[in-house]
């Protein structure tokens, strides 16, 4: 049986929070609920298929996330722009490693750079997949959106 | 003899990580400077000289890989050793940046991956004498 591009994303986030940060994240039910003060941050990808990567976290995140990634004992010594800086970035490695392994390695993506989003974007279309992770210092929800083409089919990885 | 080196990132966060676990990893770092993106590295590559280049691909301005095709060109740089750390995931685009001499390090990365490679790349020996 595949695997599906849901659990894919969840693995993904899960392994990034881990390694690059030493945060653990864990699968949290859905419950359709969106994150609370949440700080969200976006790229969009174009390839085979095109789309968008779209994380929304807990604003109680983004400072220990930052201070892990920078090695600082002092979460209050991170700076907001540091915070963004370490969201934008955990993006960039979720969606540099959810799309291999979604497509296999192969095919040519273009990433483009990852941005804060205001809040006002128009995410009303369904995002092909999205989960939610729970961690010690609150919530992560990662959202695959594809605008062009499709996903391949049956298995993924 | 500390390793002189350049670390090409549009991320302050990752430049910092970047430095942070090679120090970790116990690589002995002498001089140690930063770029935000390939323009700005290769305006201090012409310069400076350093014994390692780190560098991301997707950046703004200009990218890891045109950075590599221009320092590739020129005569002072062109034998500087590179090593990219990047979420590339295309085989080919890796690959491509192989055949251009740079050895390619996955995000995210461990102290360990990034030790060997530079120890490797630049040929230093371990605390037991070992070439890398």
């Amino acid at each position: 049986m595949g695997t599906s591009v849901s659990q894919v994303i969840s693995q993904v986030g899960i392994e990034t929070f881990e390694k690059l940060a030493f945060m653990f994240a864990f699968p949290k039910e859905e419950t359709g609920q969106p994150v609370e003060n949440r700080v969200s941050a976006g790229v969009v990808f174009r390839g085979p298929f095109s789309g968008r990567v779209i994380m929304h976290v807990s604003d109680t995140i983004l400072p220990e996330l930052a201070a892990n990634m920078l090695g600082l004992e002092d979460e209050g010594a991170v700076t907001l722009d540091q915070q963004y800086d370490a969201l934008k970035e955990t993006l960039n490695i979720v969606c540099g490693n959810l799309l291999p392994a979604i497509a296999g390695e192969e095919p040519v993506f273009h990433v483009e750079m990852p941005c804060i989003l205001s809040g006002e974007e128009d995410l009303s279309s369904a995002p092909e997949a999205r989960v939610g992770l729970e961690l010690d210092e609150g919530e992560c929800e990662i959202a695959l959106y594809v605008d062009q083409g499709d996903l391949p089919k049956g298995s993924v990885g | 003899m500390g390793i002189n080196l350049l670390i090409v990132d549009d991320s302050s966060v990752m430049r910092a990580m970047i430095l942070k676990t090679m120090r970790m990893a116990g690589l002995d770092l002498a001089e140690v400077h930063e770029a935000a993106n390939g323009k700005e590295g290769l305006e201090f590559l012409d310069k400076h000289w350093i014994d390692l280049a780190v560098v991301d691909i997707n950046m703004p301005v200009m990218n890891g890989e045109e950075m590599i095709d221009r320092m590739r060109e020129n005569h002072e740089m062109k034998d500087t050793p590179v090593v990219v750390i990047s979420t590339e995931g295309s085989k080919a685009r890796i690959e491509s940046l192989q055949h251009k001499g740079a050895v390619f390090i996955h995000k995210p990365f461990s102290p360990e991956t990034i030790r060997d490679t530079v120890k490797h790349l630049l040929k230093l020996e371990d605390r037991h004498g070992n070439v890398g």
